[in-house]
């Protein structure tokens, strides 16, 4: 996994060192080495190379950090640093992350692990990190100012404590932390139970991915980080359909999807074919009872969420955040609605001012994700995609669940797209279709008599005159 | 100004094809495109009756001929 970059990287690092005398040779022996990702693509599941077995995640376009054992300390090494994210292919943004990516690493460790975490700040300010729904000590809970000194730019500090309950979580800073987090500072954590435990299921697969949101305005890199709802890329961990990859399961596999929302809004996170269950919280493992089917849950600002099925049903699965403005890439939430505005009549006088117009919107807005259409520099089509049958017209946070018989155990490929068995795709009816008959009773309770069809205008008062009163 | 708004269109074209905004937008901004190029030409006319202005101010006392006189009256300038 050290890539040239990496090289590079730890190049400078010994670079300083020589050039500050002051810093001991021997202390910066002592941290563990610093492995960072150049690219967007999901790493395949990290198996544990020493301490407890599990079975590990994967994190969507994504991937673990690799750590160093120490006298049976788990020990990781973090740096936040200013990186370029590729949003889906044809749009990087700048954001700041860590080691090389945004989110950062996923961090794996089983419950009662000693975890010793080394974070050096390479961004332009100070930092912290805070490790979201973890008991520990009051000093490593990583609140600015409450807890802990800010990490200086430049410097490098320590945490360290007991993983001490299994379950889902995060990491974020909590220093600056509106800015830092608008600009994708966030990581996800994972503590595997050490032993069976009752409530928490043997999963063939494990998905997880933290919900993010950017506001990026058209042409430009930088997220606009005082944006507070009116966000314009949806995003899973900093990626945006059609860049988000699949989630590829074999028929018949137990799955797990870990998710955490760290936007500013609530996300209903919508699978097709299946029925899951919320298995756990950031608060850990739900207890059975209060366990029923669904096929959406609201996962609220701040929260996790943490979905068990079985994934027994063939095919290409939508999965997605049911707020249809969410499945959009950047869009204008201000332009007008043109449906039902013939406006044919005046293309020909626009034309003359604007000679590049075109109508659109008129008839509804799918032209715009079958047309491709010059657009500004880096930014992503509202919506996009193509599918076996057409375009999927789609953006932000969607993604595909595809179930196969003949995934293999372990293969987290993509299998390609799903062929649909003879007689089991809706077809065009080319039958005579009867007019529809429609009721002229106005209804009972407190509806009109219908009577005589009135015909009516709405009405418009326009303001300005004060006549009428 | 002119190819600055010029710029300003273009980029506002491909706006409107990402649906980012609207029509009325692109008609706003072809406006203000005409204004630009209009107050561009008033500008241009400004600077040459100033600079009429100028160079007849630079001639001095009129002590000129009956011929010079009558072209400077008829063209707003007096040519070399």
């Amino acid at each position: 996994m050290t890539t040239r970059r990496d090289f590079f990287k730890n190049l400078g690092m010994a670079g300083g060192a020589v050039a500050a005398a002051s810093v001991s040779s021997v202390a910066l022996a002592a941290l563990p080495e610093l492995v960072s990702m150049d690219n967007p693509d999901t790493a395949s599941p990290l198996t544990p190379p020493n301490g407890r077995p599990y079975n590990p995640v994967v994190t969507l376009n994504g991937w673990t950090l690799p750590w160093r054992m120490n006298n049976g300390v788990k020990e990781f090494h973090l740096v936040a640093e200013p990186v370029v994210r590729e949003i889906a292919p044809g749009m990087k943004a700048h954001l700041w992350g860590y080691n090389g990516q945004s989110p950062g690493p996923t961090i794996e460790v089983v419950e009662g692990d000693r975890v010793r975490i080394f974070v050096t700040n390479r961004l332009p300010e100070h930092t912290t990190i805070h490790w979201h729904g973890q008991r520990l000590p009051s000093g490593m809970d990583g609140v600015g100012g409450l807890n802990q000194k800010q990490i200086p730019v430049g410097k490098t500090f320590v945490y360290e404590f007991v993983a001490r309950r299994p379950g889902t979580f995060m990491y974020h800073p909590h220093a600056d932390e509106m800015t830092q987090m608008a600009m994708g500072m966030m990581g996800f954590w994972v503590t595997h139970p050490k032993e069976r435990h009752p409530l928490i299921e043997t999963v063939d697969r494990d998905f997880c991915f933290l919900l993010n949101a950017y506001d990026i305005d058209p042409g430009s890199y930088t997220p606009k980080v005082n944006t507070m709802l009116d966000f314009n890329l949806w995003t899973w961990n900093s990626r945006s359909f059609p860049g988000i990859d699949s989630l590829n399961v074999r028929k018949g596999d137990k799955v797990r999807i870990r998710i955490g929302n760290l936007t500013m809004t609530n996300h209903p996170m919508h699978l097709h074919g299946h029925e899951f269950v919320v298995s756990g919280t950031d608060g850990g493992p739900t207890p059975i009872g209060s366990r029923w089917p669904e096929v959406t849950t609201d996962v609220a600002v701040g929260q996790m969420r943490q979905l068990d099925f079985l994934a027994d049903e063939e095919g290409d699965w939508a999965f997605h955040c049911h707020k249809s403005h969410h499945t959009m890439n950047a869009m204008g939430h201000d332009v007008p609605t043109m449906i039902g505005v013939d406006h044919r009549g005046v293309v020909k006088q626009i034309t003359d001012l604007i000679p590049d117009y075109m109508v659109m919107g008129e008839r509804g807005m799918a032209d715009m994700g079958e047309m491709e259409m010059p657009i500004p520099d880096n930014t992503l089509p509202m919506m996009t995609g193509q599918g076996p049958y057409g375009a999927v017209e789609m953006g932000g946070m969607f993604s595909v669940l595809k179930v196969r018989r003949d995934q293999k155990p372990g293969d987290y490929r993509d299998p390609g797209w799903y062929k649909q068995p003879k007689n089991t795709q809706a077809y065009e009816w080319t039958g005579p279709v009867a007019a529809a008959t429609r009721s002229h009773d106005a209804g009972k309770g407190a509806m009109r008599p219908a009577g005589k069809a009135q015909s009516q205008e709405v009405v418009v008062r326009k303001p300005g005159s004060h006549g009428q009163h | 100004m002119v190819p600055l708004n010029k710029r300003i269109s273009d980029e506002n074209m491909l706006r409107y094809n990402g649906m980012l905004i609207g029509v009325f937008d692109l008609l706003a901004d072809a406006r203000t495109q005409i204004g630009s190029v209009n107050s561009y030409i008033e500008t241009l006319r400004d600077f040459w009756i100033a600079r009429g202005d100028l160079e007849m101010a630079m001639i001095g006392k009129p002590s000129l001929n009956a011929s010079a006189r009558a072209t400077i009256a008829a063209t707003g300038r007096a040519d070399h």
